[in-house]
């Protein structure tokens, strides 16, 4: 599976929408009620980010994406017997969306698995160039991964990699090696597909686009300061997947990252520690330590 | 016009430019107690207290700045804008902060 969907409340739709398209260069694919349907310019499928207006920023919920149809019945079962109740999301709940079956992990978040998204294609399939005309913003080509907050780590991560057969990339452990700070999760071959970090339960870190390299980050944060966007960090390193990135906030404080690099892990991979007295090293390699707005703004 | 806001625990004055938010104000003037977070209205660590003065209030999330404290002078101040001059609180007791 892959992360395919993310659902982020805004308290502006318009607004939100200026930003998504024009600073950071998703591609509208839709619109119904208070809801706004987004895509990357080389994403396939009809949507991977959700606007929904509300009155509180922060996730509604994130979706991964599984190969076959019949993953559904076997995860569902799978989740159910691990305990945790699953239920049934119907067909065209959401605009171009399938069946789904959606629950809630133990951290609060609501995550859902499903395999039916109308395709809309990337336009690249037959003899293509290597990227389309009238990009805009960063323009990402697709979704990265999320990082959430939550109190009990050891429990969503032992259901993320027992149950769904997530692996760990790298951990944070205190300096005694008994509690566990933070895990970073793959399915794909990638760093990270999701992550969680002590914190309060329920709560959105970030979401992050996949850049090209490392000058498209540079690009992305000049574009934050033409466009007055709110700068979180960056752009710097991380010591915790190798990748660049800038951190930067969306209109209504939902915390955004561009990432690029970072290594290529396989299901094989021996996960990397680090102990909490280096966190600051494991989270920005260059400047060596946290801010507190890093760790304690989160919608 | 542009107007002042007094952070009442330490007596600083803030400048307050036209169309500037409490928080782009004291940023600018490296005041730094009163916290700059997402600037978005969401996260609510910038909150502060209006003790005096009338001001608009931008778009705020609810599960930081609910409707009870709104009715008693708290705010965002990346969200607020004065329109008289204004004393503020950056230590007034909050249920969430």
């Amino acid at each position: 599976m892959r992360l395919g969907v993310v659902e982020t409340r805004v308290m502006d739709l318009d607004e939100s929408l200026k930003y998504y398209t024009e600073v950071v260069g998703l591609q509208v694919t839709g619109r119904e009620g208070n809801r706004a349907y987004l895509k990357g310019w080389d994403e396939e499928d009809h949507h991977s980010v959700v606007l929904v207006e509300s009155d509180r920023p922060g996730l509604n919920h994130m979706a991964f994406k599984v190969r076959f149809e019949e993953d559904l019945n076997r995860f569902e079962k799978a989740v159910a017997q691990y305990g945790i109740p699953v239920r049934r999301v119907t067909k065209g709940t959401r605009l171009a969306e399938g069946e789904a079956i959606e629950f809630t992990l133990p951290t609060g978040h609501s995550m859902q698995l499903y395999q039916d998204i109308e395709k809309v294609g990337n336009g690249l399939k037959l003899n293509p160039d290597p990227w389309p005309d009238n990009l805009k913003g960063m323009a990402p080509p697709n979704l990265d991964h999320l990082l959430l907050t939550g109190d009990d780590i050891k429990s969503v991560t032992e259901f993320m990699t027992r149950v769904l057969d997530f692996h760990i990339s790298e951990q944070v452990v205190s300096v005694d090696g008994e509690q566990l700070i933070g895990t970073f999760l793959f399915r794909t071959n990638s760093p990270h597909d999701i992550a969680f970090i002590k914190g309060p339960d329920a709560k959105l870190h970030h979401f992050a686009f996949h850049l090209e390299n490392w000058q498209d980050v540079l690009r992305a944060a000049d574009l934050l300061t033409k466009n007055d966007i709110t700068l979180d960090m960056g752009p710097t390193r991380h010591g915790i997947t190798r990748g660049t990135t800038v951190y930067f906030f969306d209109p209504s404080g939902n915390r955004n990252e561009v990432f690029t690099g970072g290594y290529m892990p396989g299901a094989d991979f021996t996960p990397i520690t680090w102990t909490e007295d280096q966190l600051g090293k494991a989270i920005f390699y260059l400047e060596r330590q946290l801010n507190d707005r890093f760790t304690t703004v989160l919608t | 016009m542009p107007y002042q806001a007094q952070v009442r625990e330490t007596g600083k004055v803030i400048d307050l430019r036209d169309g500037e938010s409490l928080l782009d104000a004291a940023t600018r003037q490296g005041v730094t107690a009163i916290h700059r977070g997402c600037r978005g209205g969401g996260c609510g660590v910038c909150k502060v207290r209006v003790l005096s003065g009338a001001y608009a209030l931008g778009k705020c999330s609810v599960a930081v700045l609910p409707p009870d404290e709104r009715g008693v002078g708290f705010v965002l101040s990346c969200k607020t804008f004065a329109s008289t001059d204004l004393v503020v609180s950056t230590e007034a007791e909050s249920q969430d902060r």
